[in-house]
């Protein structure tokens, strides 16, 4: 069945089942997951991103694993990728 | 004598009270036998420690490697297929400023391993700038990126950036020593 333009604008927008948000530490990096479809997993992730945001780090995130990571200052659950970086330092 | 005077100061550290009892039952036994008693458990005492200690450098060893490997993967992960190619050839990617458009050279080093590259390709100056903590080098050249390419934190970095000179100081001694020559 051929799809109309209508019925194309008409559905959901594509939301990425799995969120992933690493978080960089002397391990290499701590992973965290989340379903877009379970309430708690995004509640959880979204206290431990405000709370590493909290602490100085900076989060820079995409919506698809090619897109560019762009800074991102609140959660949003719908991103597909979150890359949490420590506070910058001179050295 | 003073060997085994040196082994109780070094035992004291590791055995704390146990002296104590090896010296009491020392006094109620015969001098050799007492010597070669405490010798043994000395003995004991030093290759369990020299044990823990060389399994603790093994872990430690194991876990930075794996660390390393973790950090290289999220690295790879987040370059584009042009920088990770450049990276598997030289051990440095590009990066250009998501703000200034300034050309960025990123090294594998712990210090100082950015480079500005000018409009000719000669490194103009070196940035240094890192993740606080004791974060592997490959999430430090990751998260260098991260911020160099945004266009909301390039200025930042720059900011909290140590700018030194385009050669090192080893570099410039090198260059001195062959002019002299």
């Amino acid at each position: 069945m051929e799809k109309s333009g209508i019925s194309d604008i008409s559905q959901p927008p594509h939301l990425p089942r799995l969120g992933r948000m690493s978080i960089m530490d002397r391990s290499g990096h701590k992973e965290l997951t989340w379903d877009s479809a379970r309430l708690d997993e995004i509640l959880a992730a979204k206290e431990t991103f405000e709370q590493l945001v909290k602490n100085g780090y900076t989060a820079f995130g995409s919506r698809q694993k090619a897109d560019a990571r762009r800074l991102v200052r609140e959660f949003d659950p719908t991103l597909e990728e979150l890359v949490i970086v420590p506070r910058t330092v001179g050295g | 004598m003073a060997d085994l005077a040196r082994a109780r100061q070094g035992m004291g550290r590791f055995c704390g009270g146990a002296w104590t009892v090896v010296r009491a039952a020392a006094s109620a036994t015969g001098e050799g036998l007492r010597r070669c008693r405490f010798a043994a458990w000395v003995k004991d005492c030093l290759d369990a420690a020299r044990q823990r200690n060389d399994r603790a450098a093994i872990e430690e060893t194991k876990a930075c490697l794996r660390a390393k490997r973790r950090s290289l993967a999220l690295m790879l992960s987040l370059l584009s297929a042009e920088q990770r190619e450049e990276f598997r050839n030289y051990r440095y990617f590009h990066a250009i400023g998501g703000r200034t458009g300034i050309r960025y050279r990123i090294r594998v080093a712990s210090f100082a391993n950015i480079d500005i590259v000018g409009p000719n390709g000669r490194t103009m100056c070196r940035l240094c700038a890192h993740p606080a903590g004791d974060v592997p080098v490959y999430d430090v050249m990751a998260a260098q990126m991260l911020h160099l390419e945004d266009a909301a934190t390039e200025r930042a970095f720059l900011r909290s950036a140590n700018l030194h000179p385009a050669t090192s100081a080893h570099e410039r001694r090198q260059g001195w020593a062959l002019r002299v020559l």
